[in-house]
């Protein structure tokens, strides 16, 4: 179980999370078959109606289509949509977030970029 | 589809009530976790479903027929709990076997790869395992029966953490392979809850909710912090705990209708928002006291 | 889906039988140990004698008996169908597929299996005790009534021991259920009994309970005697199982 339970956030969201973490990485391309909440249910040792929901989720949003009997499929755009709803949605906030606290520490913006500059410098690293 | 349904079910001992008019379904195919605190009724509600008792009033309806006494019902259900009636003069090989004749979708496969797994061993007598032992082989029974209701009552009594977690993916994996329905009775809902699809939880013979785990995971949460602040947020919220600590602080939990912001709110005022375990949710919500055993030692 | 199975009584009933048979299987030998010891008793004297002695001769008479046998049988069967109703185990058919009736059914089977088993091995034992007699104590100075028996005789010996069997067994049975029904009766029943045989022991022209076993004792044929046991059986059978049918199991 890779998910922490102590968290807020309910297991389907953290399902779909992670499901949209392996397309966006590429680990399940366009177009190709996704895990069904049978295996999910497997891998996470959940519920399945649990896993369902965190797939329903991805196919409400339009990161998966229905093929009838043969399970659910990556749409072609889902990569996208996912960068698009995790920039508006995650990132936007986290950055509010973040200047919120700036400001309550009187940092100013260029040692915030330096910061931010540094940060990803060390992640740029990490990867390589 | 319903496999069970029950409508005003009670169950009187005497003039005590057991259960009192207690309505619900389960539907094919789920798996329920049956929680609350002793004497909550729950054993009684599952030897009614089984058939072994008999409903003072109101209906009770398994596979669409009266459970008590009902041969068919019998063929379709397996009840395990931790007070089995086994033979003495068998040792748990012999008792297996017999076991599997009894009911049409045996695995005889299943039951002898558990068997292996958990060591036990055929030529022990049943009344010599272990406490742990007993549970064990009880559970390989309800698995291997592949009965269309499979009941579970406090079936872990004296399994270490190990066996249970085992037990656990155990039932999962072969719920997943065979569906079937699953009544799973038990005082440890944070072990079971994530292979749970819905939770009942009773209190004093009464049903107190019936909802998706994953409701109730987002039923409550926890406010952390200076009591007057505490007390502008949840000031029209339905309060079901109230813990009080330091001088002037409280922990309150309350049903969980704010919107995001409410919440993002109270961080900005210096409270700490914090999740609520199911487990805790179940004790707070049927505890008769908000203060819990604290209120025991603080009279005022 | 799993779908559902349909079962029949007959079914379940055959595979409690089966079950009880192996589940019970240490009360049946406790049966053919009683039966053993009961030889044993018989042959080591606890069987009347008497000398009649001068001082030129002496006789002694020895009395023995397949009595000691069939009483101990009779006793294990009225014993063992009690226990049968005991929750002890009771409960063992309901662990897995099962219902009152069948619980009962297959209680029945086993408690025939075991009149019947047992009826053969009482005159088998009896026949065992005749047997030492005869070639301990030698063939002249033997002086019995029917000893030695016809083949048809044996026949009949056994099925009278198994219909006495069964009847006690149906006798044991339907108290322990009425026992397990009301729990007062525990004590209510043993009064009653000793309660009528202590009124009744003065009253010669009121005795129910001795004209009942006179009702089956003083019956010379066969044919009537098994039609009065079956008869008896049956009713006390049907009593038992509309005691249990509104019991709770498991409770």
């Amino acid at each position: 179980m890779i998910f922490t339970n102590d968290e807020l956030k309910p297991i389907y969201l953290q399902i779909a999370e992670w499901l949209e973490t392996e397309i966006l990485s590429g680990n399940i391309a366009a177009d190709e078959k996704i895990y069904s909440q049978y295996q999910l249910a497997a891998m996470f040792n959940i519920n399945p109606a649990t896993a369902a929901k965190g797939l329903n989720i991805l196919a409400d949003e339009k990161m998966l289509y229905k093929k009838r009997g043969l399970g659910m499929f990556v749409t072609p755009d889902a990569a996208e949509i996912i960068r698009t709803k995790r920039r508006e949605r995650n990132l936007k906030r986290w950055v509010e977030e973040l200047v919120k606290e700036a400001n309550r520490l009187n940092i100013s913006d260029s040692e915030l970029n330096d910061m931010i500059k540094a940060a990803r410098n060390r992640s740029k690293e990490e990867q390589r | 589809m319903n496999v069970i349904e029950c409508k005003g079910l009670t169950k009187q001992y005497g003039r005590i009530d057991a259960l009192k008019d207690l309505s619900f379904s389960i539907r094919e195919n789920t798996i329920t976790g049956l929680v609350g605190p002793n004497g909550a009724g729950k054993t009684t509600l599952l030897k009614i479903i089984a058939g072994y008792l008999k409903e003072t009033a109101g209906v009770v309806k398994v596979f669409s027929g009266h459970p008590f006494n009902n041969l068919e019902t019998s063929a379709n259900l397996v009840f395990i709990d931790d007070n089995m009636a086994m033979p003495a003069t068998m040792n748990i090989e012999e008792i297996l076997n017999a076991a599997g004749s009894f009911y049409a979708y045996w695995n005889r496969e299943l039951a002898n790869r558990l068997f292996d797994y958990f060591s036990l061993n055929p030529r022990q007598l049943y009344k010599d395992l272990s406490k742990g032992q007993k549970s064990t082989f009880n559970m390989i029974i309800g698995l291997s029966a592949r009965c269309a209701l499979t009941i579970f009552d406090e079936p872990t009594t004296g399994m270490d953490a190990s066996v249970r977690k085992d037990f656990y993916r155990a039932l999962l994996q072969d719920y997943l392979q065979h569906p079937r329905t699953v009544i799973f009775s038990s005082h440890l809902l944070n072990e079971i809850e994530d292979i749970l699809e819905e939770v009942l939880l009773l209190a004093e013979g009464r049903k107190r909710l019936h909802l998706p785990v994953s409701e109730l995971k987002e039923y409550a949460v926890g406010l952390r912090g200076k009591e007057e602040k505490v007390n502008r947020f949840t000031r029209s919220a339905e309060i079901l705990r109230r813990e009080r600590f330091g001088r002037d602080s409280i922990y309150v939990v309350t049903r969980y209708n704010f919107n995001k912001t409410t919440l993002q709110k109270a961080r900005e005022a210096g409270l700490e928002v914090l999740p609520v375990s199911t487990a805790d949710l179940c004790v707070y919500l049927t505890a008769r006291n908000k203060g819990g055993i604290d209120d025991v030692f603080n009279q005022d | 889906m799993m779908s559902l199975t349909r079962t029949n009584l007959a079914a379940v009933v055959k595979k409690q039988y089966v079950f009880k048979l192996k589940s019970c299987s240490n009360l049946l030998i406790s049966l053919i140990a009683l039966q053993l010891i009961a030889i044993l008793f018989t042959m080591g004297g606890m069987v009347d004698s008497m000398s009649i002695g001068s001082s030129y001769m002496s006789v002694t008479i020895r009395f023995y008996s397949g009595d000691g046998v069939f009483t101990f049988s009779l006793i294990w069967a009225l014993a063992t169908a009690f226990i049968l109703t005991m929750p002890g185990y009771r409960n063992i058919d309901f662990t897995f597929v099962g219902n009152r009736l069948s619980s009962n059914l297959a209680n029945f089977g086993f408690l025939l299996t075991a009149s019947i088993t047992g009826g053969i091995s009482a005159t088998l034992g009896s026949l065992m005790i005749r047997n030492i007699v005869y070639f301990s104590g030698g063939s002249e100075n033997i002086l019995g009534t029917n000893f030695f028996m016809g083949p048809g005789e044996l026949l009949t010996a056994m099925a009278a021991a198994a219909l006495y069997l069964l009847l006690l067994s149906a006798v044991g049975y339907f108290s322990g259920t009425l026992v397990q029904w009301n729990r007062i009766l525990v004590l209510l029943l043993p009064a009653l009994v000793v309660g009528t045989l202590i009124f009744e022991a003065g009253n010669y022209n009121r005795r129910i309970i001795w004209r009942a076993v006179d009702f089956f004792i003083q019956e010379s044929s066969l044919a009537l005697f098994a039609l009065k046991v079956t008869a008896t059986v049956l009713l006390l059978w049907t009593g038992a199982i509309l005691l249990t049918n509104k019991t709770e199991a498991r409770a």
